[in-house]
Parts: C-alpha cells; structure tokens; sequence
C-alpha cells in the first residue's frame, strides 16, 4: 500500500526518531534512557562533580606551572659573573693538582 | 634562552585554561540549557565528560607505572652485568 509523502513523515516523527539522528544522537539513547546530568529541581545530585575536581586540580597545578615559568628572574649579570668565577676556580685548582674533570 | 622559557610558560597555561573552560562549560553550564539550542553541537555528549579525564587518568597512570618498572629492569640488568 502506498503511504502520502506527508503521513509518512508523520509516522517517522511520531516513532521518536529526530532530525539529525546520527551515531552521536543515538548514542545516549543506547547507553541509557536519560541525560546524563540532570540539572537540580529534580532531586538526583550529579555524578561529575568529584571527576571535575579532579580535573580543575589539574589545571590549576599546570597554571602555577605556566606561570612560574612564565614569571621566573633571570639574572644575566650575576650569570656572568657566575661563569668568571668558575673560570677562576678551575684554574685554582689545577694549579694545585687537582683533578678538574671537563674541557 | 629567557625567551623559550617565557614561550612554552605561556603555552602551558594557554592550554590549562583552554581546557579548564571547555570543560567547565561542558560539565556546568550545559545541562542548563535547552536540548534545542545549537550550541549542543560543539560538545560531545555528556557521558564522555566523565570516560574521557578517567580514560586519561588510567592511560597517565599506567604509563607512569610502565616507565618505572622499565628503569627497574634496566638498573637490575647493569648491577648484573656489572
């Protein structure tokens, strides 16, 4: 039998099937029957909170990170001086006989 | 090199706040909003905000524990062959 254009959009409709139905709309049907977070009024309290903690502590820690690198002195002065004072050491001591490894 | 310093410093906390906000906005603002709205478009659906930072976690951790057991091995075999 043959079905109208327009009733057979209405069957489609009226199965629950939407527009856009790819694997990504289909999949939390498969997984389960509702959403997942259901915002509060509905008296369930919501899963994602311990695992957003987790992840926010993360990305502070890489914040600090960032910024300490970000915000670290360096003193060009005192590193040449620095590496003068290591010269003069080295030479110190390889005149009195000991042993002073690298080049 | 103060200037790579700066470079990567800047890059690491680029990314944490990018990440940060993505997922805050997934996580809290989203399941306020109504199921028509476009912006649901550019989320995954909600049940890989809690799979995607566990499966993370296991793969950081698993690989931590690969890497020591790896170092282990290695030092064994040099005290031996020592």
């Amino acid at each position: 039998m043959r079905v109208p254009n327009y009733l057979s959009i209405r069957l489609v409709s009226d199965m629950g099937v939407r527009r856009g139905d790819g694997i990504r709309n289909q999949l939390p049907r498969i997984l389960k029957s509702r959403s997942a977070f259901s915002p509060p009024g509905s008296g369930i309290s919501s899963p994602p909170l311990p695992v957003y903690a987790i992840v926010s502590l993360g990305c502070y820690g890489l914040l600090m990170v960032g910024v300490g690198l970000m915000m670290f002195p360096t003193c060009p002065q005192e590193a040449v001086l620095l590496q003068k004072d290591i010269v003069e050491a080295k030479e110190f001591l390889k005149r009195r006989g000991v042993d002073v490894g690298s080049d | 090199m103060e200037l790579a310093d700066k470079a990567v410093g800047f890059l690491l906390s680029a990314i944490s706040l990018s990440i940060f906000s993505y997922y805050t906005f997934w996580v809290i603002i989203l399941p306020f909003v109504e199921k028509d709205h476009f912006v649901h478009e550019y989320f995954p659906p909600q049940e890989y905000a809690i799979l995607l930072p566990v499966f993370s976690g296991v793969a950081l951790l698993s690989f931590l524990c690969v890497f020591v057991g790896f170092v282990m091995i290695k030092s064994n075999k040099k005290k031996k062959s020592a």
